[in-house]
Order: C-alpha cells, then structure tokens, then sequence
C-alpha cells in the first residue's frame, strides 16, 4: 500500500484568506488544527467539527463539479492535519479516488517510475486536491455573498448545498 | 434591660407632662388611629436615634428638619414669650446588675412676642446610677455613651427589635441576599465564612497567574503565548461580567416570580389556580425536555453528513470516472502481463526443445566445461566450435537451472495494483450507498419536523392554559374589590418574568460559550509548553483551586444549615401563634431558590405548599421569623435582654390572630411594649388580654386624645389622656 | 466560634475525603493545634487565624502562597 500510504502523509493546504470563512462553519478547536473530539459543543451557526471536514465537504463539492481553482500565486496558505486523519477513511480514500481519476496520472506509466519520480507525481495529486477543494471553498464563498440568508436561515443549508450544479 | 418607663413633655400631641410605666411582660398601649400611640412609638425611637417617623412624608426625618414641629401645639399656643421643650425621657434598669440609665433627649426653642426662634439641635444625655438607689450621675464620655446606647440596643438587633407593624414586610426579605445575609449573621457570624471565601479567592488567583507566568517562560512561542494570556484575561474579565449579570437577572426573576406567586393566591378559587399551574409546570417541564431532544437531534444530523455519508451526494460520477481509468488500468496491465507471459511461455517451449532429455545435473558441470573448453563433444567426439550450435547445446547444459527457475515476474519498477484496486473496492461500496442517501436525508428530516411540530404544538397549549389562567383572575375582578390592580399586576409581573428568564437563559448560554473558549484557549497555552512545569506549582495550583471550592462549598453548607435552624425557631412562635385558629394552618418552609436566595412558604403535613393563603398568613410567617432571629440566638429560645418595641403589628393581620400573637410575645420576649388599635373597639378582645392565663400580661393603658381626629383644625388645646387599664 | 469549631465546619466539606486529602478516620482525630503534612489543611488553617486574628486579607494570602512554595 506504499501508494495510498504516501498521498495519505501529506497534509494539504489551503487559501489563508479563506480562514474566515472556514471558521465561520467549523467549531474551531484548540491544539492541533482541526483535530476534533467527541466532547467538542456545537454552537449556533457551526456545521462542521473540524477543519478537515469542510474540507472534505469542500473536496466533493469540486470535484462533483468538476470546478478546480488554482491558488493565485501570492495567496498564503494555510496547512493542516494530514489525510490519514481524516475521518471517516473511507470518504477521505473516495477524495483521493476521484482526484486520481481527475489527473492526468496514467496508471499503468507511474508504476513504470522511480521513487523520486513517484514523489513528484503524488506532489502534483496533492495540488489537485487542493485545486478541487479550493473550487468547492469557491462555490461556497460565492453562496455566501449572493446569497447570505441561505445560510443564516437556514439549518439545512449545507444539506441543500449537496445539490450544487 | 427592662424599660421601666418613659416621660414625655410636650411631645407632638403629648403636651404637659405625661408618663408611661411599664413592667416585665406584654405591656400594651391602646388607642384607636390617630390618638397618639406612633407617636408614642415615635418618642421612643427620637430619644435613641434622633429619628421621628413621619406618615406624610413617608419616611423618618431627625429634629434639624423638624424643629419645633416636634413641641406640642397647646404648649407653643400658651407660650408668648420664654424657653420652650420637648422632651423625652426612657428609664433604663438592668436587673442583673441593678444598675440604671436614663436616657433623655431635649429640644429647647426661644419665644420673644410669639415669635419662635429655632435651635441648631437636640441634646442628648445619659444619667447613670449604679445601684438603684444611689444618686445618678451624668455619663459625659462620649465613647461611653455610645457603649450605653449599644449596650440597651445593639444594631445589628436593631431592625428585629423595634419596628412598625407596617415594616414587618421588609424587615426581612427573603428574596434578597443582603436582607437574608444580615439577619443570619444575627444567628452566627457567617461574615467570617465570607471574608475567608476572600482569601481563597485571592490566594488562588494569585497562584494562577503564578502558574501562568511559568507557563509563558517555558512556552516555546512566547508572542503566542502572550497574545493567548490576553485573550485568556479579557474572556475571564467578560464571564465575570456575564456572572454578574446573571446574578441580577436571576434575581430579578425571583422577585418577579414571588410577586406573581403572591398575586396569584390573593384570588378567590385558589384551588383552581392551583390546579391550573400544576398543568402549567407539566407543560413547561415536557416543553424543556423536548428543546434538548431537539438539539441532540441536531447535533447528530450535522454528524450524519459524515456518518451516513451523505456528503457523498451526487458524487457519483466521481467513481464512474474512476473505475473507468482502473478498468483501463487493469487491461493494459492484464495484456503486459499476458504478452510477459507469452514470451516467457515461447522462451520457455524453445528451452524444452532445446534442451536434451537429459536429466538435470548431467552430465556433471566440470565435465560439460571440459567439453566446452576442449570444444569437443565427448560423447560422440564430434568438433565444437565456439559459438557453433552443437557448442551453445553443450552450454545450454550449464545454463539450464536458471532459466528453468524463473518465473513470471512483473517487470514494472513499482507495484501499485493493491493501491488501486482499493481504492476502486472502496469507491464501489461507497456508491453504492450513494443511492440510499436522499431517502435516508428526507427521513431524518421527517422525524426533525415532527419534533418541531410537536414542540409547536406543546407551546400552544402552555399559552391555552396561561389564558385560562389571565381568565380566573378576570372574573375574580368581578367580585374582589381592588382585583382589577391585581389583574394588571399580575399581567406585568407575568411578561417581566418571562423576559428576565428569556434573558437570563441568553446570558447562561454566552456563559457556557465564554468558558469553552477559556478552556480552548487553555488548551492552546498548555500546547506551547515545553519541559516541565514544575511539580510543587501544579500541586499549588491544585491545593488553592480546591480552597477556593471548599471556602465556597463550606460557607453555603454554614448557611442552609443556619436557615433551617431559623425555620425550626420560627415554627415554634408560628405553632403558637396560630393555634385554635380554624383555617389551615400549616408549617413554615424556607424553600431554597435557584439564585440562592429562600421564599417563605406555608407547606402542609405532606410538605406541599398551601394554596390559597393570605397575605396575613404571610406576614404571620413574617413575624414569627423577625421573632426567630433574636430568640434563637439564646438556648431557650427566650430573649431575656432586649424589649420588643412595636407600633400597630396586629393590624396587619387582623382580629383572629391578636391573642395568639400575645400569647406568643409574652412568651418569647421578658418585656414588650405593644401599641395596638384592636383592643380597643373590641371589649371582648381586651377582657381576654386581661385575663387569660397563657399571656404574661404587664401594664395596660388606654390613650384618648382631648379633640376627636376629625375636628382638629385647632390643635392648640390638644391633650393626651393616659388611662392605665390594671 | 472559636478556631477550632470554624475549622471543624470546613473539615465537614466532603472534597476532603473525596479526592483523598485524607481518611474519613482521620478525619475525626484532626486538630487545629496539631500540625499536619496535609497542605489543603494547613491552608485553612492560616485562612482561619489570618481572619481571626484581623489580619487584612491580602496579608494571608501572600502567607498561605508562600507556605505551598517549594
């Protein structure tokens, strides 16, 4: 399992200018970023426990969509907790599947690479995510400006967001 | 001490000289309103305290306001010209140590023509004699006079001792922490508990910042650190401001609370009313309970949308995408395989073909190089060229074994098939939930909305009943005299109440919010740590925080338990009080509030609360706990050293209840003086004051006034007549 | 009140046995002139004679601070 086991040590980043808004949603915890426990309280307005879960919403929501946005080049980034973990693993692996499909990795060549090589082309995965949950973070935002009593109003809001095309 | 007797001269409606003596036991002074006995009161309370109780204005006023309004009308009119008094005189006598002390207070004017001519103030002295029958001496040292007046009357006794039947009320208001605070103290001395729980309190916020000060030396980002140390102080310093707040609040709504309580009872059907909030507590109660289920409800539907997946919606076409890209995966590398396969299987057949049916090891390798270097075949002595096909047979003897060993092996660098494949397995059974997730969502949501609906549907029926409510007491308006006010009132308190709770439950909730915070925060600070924090600063820290509980914990445990001492007291004065009386009369309960602070209740035998009470119950309830208060603080509940001094008490509660309130003071108290109207219509009342062997009965006088209330548009003749009765 | 009855009462604080401070059967041997290893009571201890002894309270805090440094 080197392949999965490798992807799943790293830790993708994020626009730090998206930190508002994430907080926004997310019961921020204190340690660790986005570690998260069963004891945490949920306060008004919050849907997400940790910071990997939006993002794991957020992942979805690009990819469903096939909306990938790339950092603009001056943007700071923010990392946080490493894929492996995430909770729950599987939906954290379905990500990486889609992210697999999604690139331009062919399957059978990077088994023909070398480790270094095989580095490089797990690094261009990671970008993709990051593409892909920065998209989703973009629907979201957007929600959010055209639209802001979608989410004030309403409890279901995220659950309705899942209809996003 | 004893009040043997007090002299008044010229006196508010007092002219002349007069005196009043007074024994061991109840002595009381009748008179209807108006004919002089506040005023009596009031001569008592201006010797000791410069202080005149005036109705008009409500309030108590000292002679620098008053002035000559305090000399009697009669001896200003028949004054022209000279020196003119009014005063005041109690004689003091301590039986013990049969020593006496005559206190008196004086204010002199000048008259010229007719013409008053004011003085700055009143003069106070004290004469002393130390045995009864020496010569008495004026007492000049200040400090000493202070320690008389103390002595006869200390302050803190003060408030339970003399008072107004009117202020029985608010002598001691439960509802409040200060009013029930001062008179426990009376009891024992709880400020010690207070000031202790001080001391703990600052030795454990000192060795919390202690604790934080290393924390932030050991902290391995001390900018952090610092930065996290002032949000940790300004959310300290924004949760003891809530605190504060709540308290009010919480206050506020008790006060509300009790005045609906009592508003409620002074309706007619109390039974009704009773019933009616019974249901309403129900409906509250279930109303509560389905709050919280609601808002576990929705903290597990948020964490459904990782548990059940449901974020997973629409995603379908992600695995699509996949399993298409494995597929051609898998077949590409099913062909190499094949084509590996394919090769070794021709290389395989050509070796089978090329080789002999020899078996392996023959003949044995040294031999088979021989040949080779001989390059001759030795067994049918043949030539063997290098590199001709009979010398690569020979060599293919050598070679055999590793051809023969190797199998299909993959060829690529690197073996991700596992990787893939999982991902692909993963990704099927994940889709293939993805179909039942919009049922699964449209469920929860159904089960959500009954709640919801359900909890509609209970708050309908809570306002159904409060109209229920609002409706008795509108008919009770109907038929009670002022019960259109108490319908107002009750409106008021009712809309106060709910508002203050509404408030408070806001106020708890950024409370819990604020802490959580603070823990985070904590958290965030301890993180930062690097090395050890030393161990006798953390067992510090532990030992203080655990103080500052037990100083806390131990001052509430002093308290109640002082509470339930004073219940007990003032059970006994209540028992006697309203014994042989044929309405219910039931225990006194302290009943403890949320915010700390007691209600004063009447319970049955079961412990219930009686409904529909009256006020006079109340102020019976009241008096017998102002009555606990100093008695319990001698071991037979007897107050031997103090006179209760009291104006019109029995009015507040009427007829019925005036013998056994006798019966009780003469009981409690060695002496009292009472002032009171209703022996005075009552003849029959006043026969049984006399005579009734249960009351240790002390002088009685009756005071008339020389001109009726009614026609004193000329007060200048006006004259106290003191009758003693025995 | 005297000190050793304003102790007794804070004694009956049932943290005490709770968190293993001490025994409840040591609890009822415990005086106020006895000293003990334990430093919870040690600090009641200098709170009740600070406050009975009209001590400001500052001044018993600094004392009962001092007294659990190491």
């Amino acid at each position: 399992m080197e392949f999965l086991r490798k992807i799943k040590d790293r830790a993708p980043e994020y626009d730090a200018n998206l930190e508002d808004l994430i907080s926004r949603f997310t019961v921020m915890q204190g340690g660790r970023a986005g570690t998260a426990g069963e004891g945490s309280t949920w306060e008004q307005g919050k849907y997400f426990a940790n910071k990997y879960e939006i993002y794991m919403y957020a992942s979805l929501l690009g990819l469903k969509n096939g909306y990938k946005l790339p950092f603009s080049g001056s943007s700071k980034k923010t990392k946080f907790i490493e894929i492996k973990s995430w909770q729950p693993q599987d939906v954290a692996e379905y990500i990486i599947m889609g992210v697999l499909a999604k690139s331009d990795i062919d399957l059978n060549d990077i088994e023909e690479k070398e480790d270094d090589e095989v580095e490089k082309e797990i690094l261009k995965l990671r970008k993709l995510l990051e593409e892909y949950a920065n998209g989703g973070l973009d629907i979201i935002r957007s929600k959010l400006e055209q639209d802001p009593s979608f989410f004030d109003n309403n409890e279901n809001c995220f659950i309705d967001l899942l209809e996003y095309s | 001490m004893i009040v043997e007797k007090i002299e008044l001269e010229n006196f508010m409606c007092y002219a002349g000289k007069n005196a009043f003596e007074f024994t061991e036991g109840i002595n009381v002074i009748i008179g209807d309103n108006g004919y002089g006995k506040s005023q009596l009161y009031n001569a008592f309370y201006w010797v000791m305290y410069d202080q005149i109780f005036v109705k008009e204005a409500d309030k108590f006023l000292n002679t620098k306001s008053l002035k000559s309004k305090i000399i009697s009308d009669k001896a200003k009119a028949e004054t022209n010209h000279g020196q003119l008094s009014a005063i005041v005189s109690i004689t003091f006598h301590n039986l013990e140590r049969d020593n006496v002390y005559i206190l008196e207070r004086k204010y002199t004017v000048d008259v010229t023509d007719g013409k008053i001519i004011e003085n700055n103030d009143s003069e106070f002295t004290i004469m002393e004699r130390e045995l009864s029958y020496m010569n008495a001496r004026l007492v000049n040292d200040e400090e000493k006079k202070q320690s008389i007046k103390t002595r006869i009357l200390p302050p803190n006794l003060k408030p339970y001792l003399w008072f107004q039947g009117e202020q029985v009320e608010s002598i001691i208001d439960f509802n409040k922490q200060d009013s029930l605070t001062q008179a426990i103290n009376v009891l024992s001395n709880i400020s010690r508990y207070d000031e202790i729980q001080n001391i703990a309190n600052l030795a454990s916020k000192a060795a919390n910042s202690e604790y934080d000060r290393e924390r932030r030396r050991l902290s391995k980002d001390r900018d952090k650190s610092l930065e996290l140390e002032n949000q940790k102080a300004s959310l300290l310093s924004k949760i003891e401001l809530l605190h504060k707040e709540e308290k009010e609040l919480s206050d506020n709504l008790s006060i509300a609370e009790e005045r609906c309580e009592i508003l409620l009872n002074k309706t007619g059907d109390a039974q009704k009313i009773n019933e009616l909030k019974e249901k309403l507590k129900g409906i509250k109660n279930l109303i509560e309970e389905l709050n919280n289920r609601l808002k576990e409800d929705q903290i597990s539907f948020f964490k459904k949308m990782f548990r059940n997946k449901w974020l997973l919606k629409g995603a379908g076409n992600i695995y699509e995408e996949y399993s298409e890209k494995f597929s051609n995966y898998q077949q590409k590398r099913l062909l190499r395989l094949a084509e590996i396969k394919a090769k070794q299987e021709i290389e395989t057949k050509a070796e089978k073909e090329l080789q002999t049916r020899l078996p392996f090891n023959v003949p044995e390798p040294n031999y088979v190089q021989w040949m080779l270097k001989e390059e001759k075949c030795l067994v049918c002595d043949r030539e063997a060229k290098v590199g001709s096909v009979a010398w690569n047979k020979i060599k293919e003897l050598i070679e055999r074994p590793e051809k023969q060993n190797s199998k299909i092996e993959s060829t690529t660098k690197q073996n991700f098939e596992s990787d893939f494949k999982k991902l692909y397995q993963n990704g099927i059974s994940l889709s293939d939930r993805i179909v039942d997730i919009d049922s699964d969502i449209s469920e929860t949501l159904q089960d959500r909305m009954a709640l919801a609906a359900k909890i509609r549907e209970e708050n309908y029926k809570f306002k159904k009943v409060e109209d229920q409510i609002q409706a008795l007491l509108s008919d009770t308006s109907l038929t009670l005299e002022g019960a259109g006010d108490i319908l107002n009132e009750y409106s008021i308190q009712n809309s106060k109440a709910k508002e203050f709770s509404n408030r408070l439950n806001k106020v708890i909730q950024q409370i819990e919010y604020n802490k959580s915070s603070l823990r985070n925060v904590n958290d965030q600070l301890s993180a930062l740590v690097t090395g050890e924090i030393p161990k006798w600063l953390i067992e510090k820290l532990e030992v203080l925080n655990d103080f500052e509980i037990i100083a806390k914990n131990t001052r509430e445990r002093v308290f109640s338990s002082l509470i339930n001492q004073l219940e007990q007291e003032a059970n006994t004065h209540y028992e006697v009080m309203t014994f042989g009386n044929k309405s219910a009369r039931g225990k006194i309960k302290l009943r403890q509030l949320p915010n700390g602070n007691y209600m004063p209740e009447i319970i049955n035998s079961v412990g219930e609360p009686l409904s529909g009470y009256n006020t006079s119950n109340l102020i019976l309830v009241k008096l017998a706990t102002i009555m606990a208060i100093v008695s319990a603080k001698s071991s037979q509940g007897v107050v031997d050293f103090y006179t209760l001094i009291t104006d019109a008490p029995t009015s507040v509660f009427g007829e019925d209840y005036t013998i056994g309130f006798c019966k009780t003071i003469s009981k409690v108290y060695k002496q009292s003086i009472i002032m009171s109207k209703e022996f005075y219509k009552n003849q029959e009342l006043r026969n049984e004051l006399l005579t009734n062997p249960d009351i240790r009965i002390g002088v009685v006088y009756m005071i008339t006034p020389s001109i009726p209330e009614k026609q004193r548009d000329n007060r200048n003749t006006l004259v106290t007549n003191i009758e003693r009765l025995n | 009140m005297t000190k050793e009855e304003l102790f007794k009462s804070y004694l009956e604080d049932p943290l005490l046995v709770e968190k293993n401070y001490i025994s409840t059967d040591r609890l009822t041997k415990i005086k106020i002139s006895e000293p003990s290893e334990i430093k919870l009571l040690e600090v009641i201890k200098l709170a009740i004679y600070g406050n009975m002894d009209n001590e400001p309270e500052t001044t018993t805090a600094r004392k009962i601070s001092l007294a659990l440094n190491k």
